[in-house]
């Protein structure tokens, strides 16, 4: 019986798998980098409103920062559960860190409802553009996360995810963080930080 | 300053609901992950207990990352100042970022190689953001007065601008131009510009006049740091695109009939990003 989950040996002896996460992962740092300092660069350009600070709402946004934040620890224990055999934890902590992200998301539908009734779309101006790219992205990068989440648990209820493949969680996990790292990034120079 | 203490209590019953919910949340988890570990001690015996993360250090991570976010709000919201503030900003998401790449996501206690891959396409990134940041420039933190001047220049209304270009090459539209001193201050030539005082996307000024049926010369005058150009489009006339720090020029058949169209910079995006003005046919 072929066992997919054992892994191959490798030159460097490590998976495979786990690496091509980890480059994507960078590969990824510059697309966001990218993204962050056009933004940077361009949203005091505009030559009308609205402007950033007409419009953030700081404290509703770091309720959805924490949120977030809170997704990543599901999410370590939903791995650390399935590392110790534990499938009834690892499906709650799942289910809770799917549940975090949706939260996250329908937060972000809402503040991105509340700009555009305020008079900032996508091609309002470059402030509108350069913040509705990047954290509309990141966005998208949440919802294939919640969508990984979701197939995981789907995984889980059916018995495919044993113990011996926890290595399938832990890169979602993996990807699950990186979205969470790129938020505080977002959430501080995007929002913090006053323009 | 009173005004921000103002928001800051306004916003103090939020901000202790957010308190609030983080310990319930971080107390219930730390509970929860307690129970866990009793349960794995329990059934792994005298396992070795290496130097791996439990799920309460998990836990307290999410404590420090939770009560970092709450000292980043509120030393936005209480404003200690720009020039501290940024740094304190940074450092603290720094802080945060390290904290979940080394736990959460193992790198701490994983095989070098991974972190060399990560940290090589980070610190790339962060060369990239530089790079960029470096070569757009105009990155001017505290922008507020760059803001305010924009939203002046819509209302800047010029019949002819003062410029010494004007001078030179005055009158090169019409040979009338001489004998009625009226008809040559609107007609002769008209400077236009783009970036002025670090506004990319604008003209000054945003609204010219001229006179109905004279030939006027008009001069743009890019100042911006990136290439721009000048249209009419309903009038049939444009400036090709021009270089950051150059300027070009062309000669307008002003149409006999009164009239308002707007002038644009046609290169996409950037009419709709602020390069929009009206040229006025009296």
């Amino acid at each position: 019986m072929h066992d997919e989950n054992v892994g191959h040996a490798t030159t460097t002896g490590l998976d495979n798998r786990k690496m091509l996460m980890w480059v994507f992962l960078a590969s990824d740092c510059l697309f966001f980098g990218s993204l962050i300092s056009t933004y940077m660069v361009m949203r005091s350009q505009s030559g009308v409103g609205p402007f950033p600070g007409d419009i953030f709402d700081i404290l509703y946004t770091s309720v959805s920062a924490f949120v977030l934040l809170m997704s990543s620890l599901t999410m370590v224990l939903s791995l650390s559960a399935l590392q110790r055999g534990d499938h009834k934890n690892t499906r709650i902590w799942l289910l809770a860190t799917a549940f975090l992200g949706a939260i996250f998301l329908g937060g972000q539908y809402y503040e991105f409802t509340v700009f555009v009734a305020e008079g900032l779309t996508l091609s309002t101006n470059i402030f509108g553009t350069t913040f509705f790219v990047l954290t509309g992205f990141h966005g998208t990068h949440v919802a294939i996360g919640v969508m990984m989440l979701l197939s995981m648990y789907g995984a889980s209820v059916l018995g495919k995810l044993p113990q011996s493949s926890s290595i399938n969680l832990e890169l979602v996990g993996l990807y699950w963080h990186f979205v969470d790292i790129v938020w505080i990034v977002i959430f501080t120079i995007v929002y913090l930080i006053p323009s | 300053m009173e005004t921000q203490l103002a928001t800051f209590l306004a916003y103090s019953p939020l901000i202790g609901m957010v308190i609030g919910m983080g310990s319930a949340a971080a107390f219930l988890i730390l509970y929860k992950a307690n129970q866990m570990r009793q349960l794995r001690v329990e059934s792994a015996g005298s396992e070795a207990e290496d130097d791996h993360p439990t799920p309460t250090l998990y836990a307290q991570i999410a404590g420090i990352l939770l009560i970092i976010t709450i000292i980043e709000v509120v030393v936005v919201i209480i404003d200690i100042g720009t020039l501290i503030l940024i740094p304190v900003l940074l450092i603290l998401s720094a802080i945060k970022f390290g904290f979940v790449i080394g736990y959460y996501m193992h790198l701490k206690f994983d095989h070098k190689l991974f972190s060399t891959m990560f940290l090589g396409g980070l610190f790339l990134a962060i060369g990239v953001m530089a790079a960029l940041i470096g070569l757009f420039g105009n990155f001017t933190l505290p922008s507020d007065t760059v803001l305010a001047e924009s939203s002046s220049h819509e209302k800047h209304h010029l019949t002819h601008v003062d410029s010494p270009l004007m001078t030179v090459l005055g009158l090169s539209g019409s040979d009338d131009g001489h004998s009625e001193e009226s008809a040559s201050a609107s007609s002769g030539s008209m400077t236009i510009t783009s970036g002025e005082s670090g506004v990319e996307f604008a003209f000054a000024p945003a609204t010219v006049e001229v006179a109905a049926g004279e030939s006027v010369q008009l001069i743009f005058d890019n100042k911006g740091t990136i290439a721009h150009d000048f249209a009419i489009p309903e009038l049939g006339f444009a400036i090709e695109s021009t270089d950051a720090g150059q300027s070009g020029s062309g000669t307008l058949a002003v149409p006999a009939t009164p009239g308002t169209y707007d002038f644009i910079c046609s290169i996409p995006g950037h009419k709709e990003a602020g390069m929009v003005g009206q040229i006025v046919i009296n």
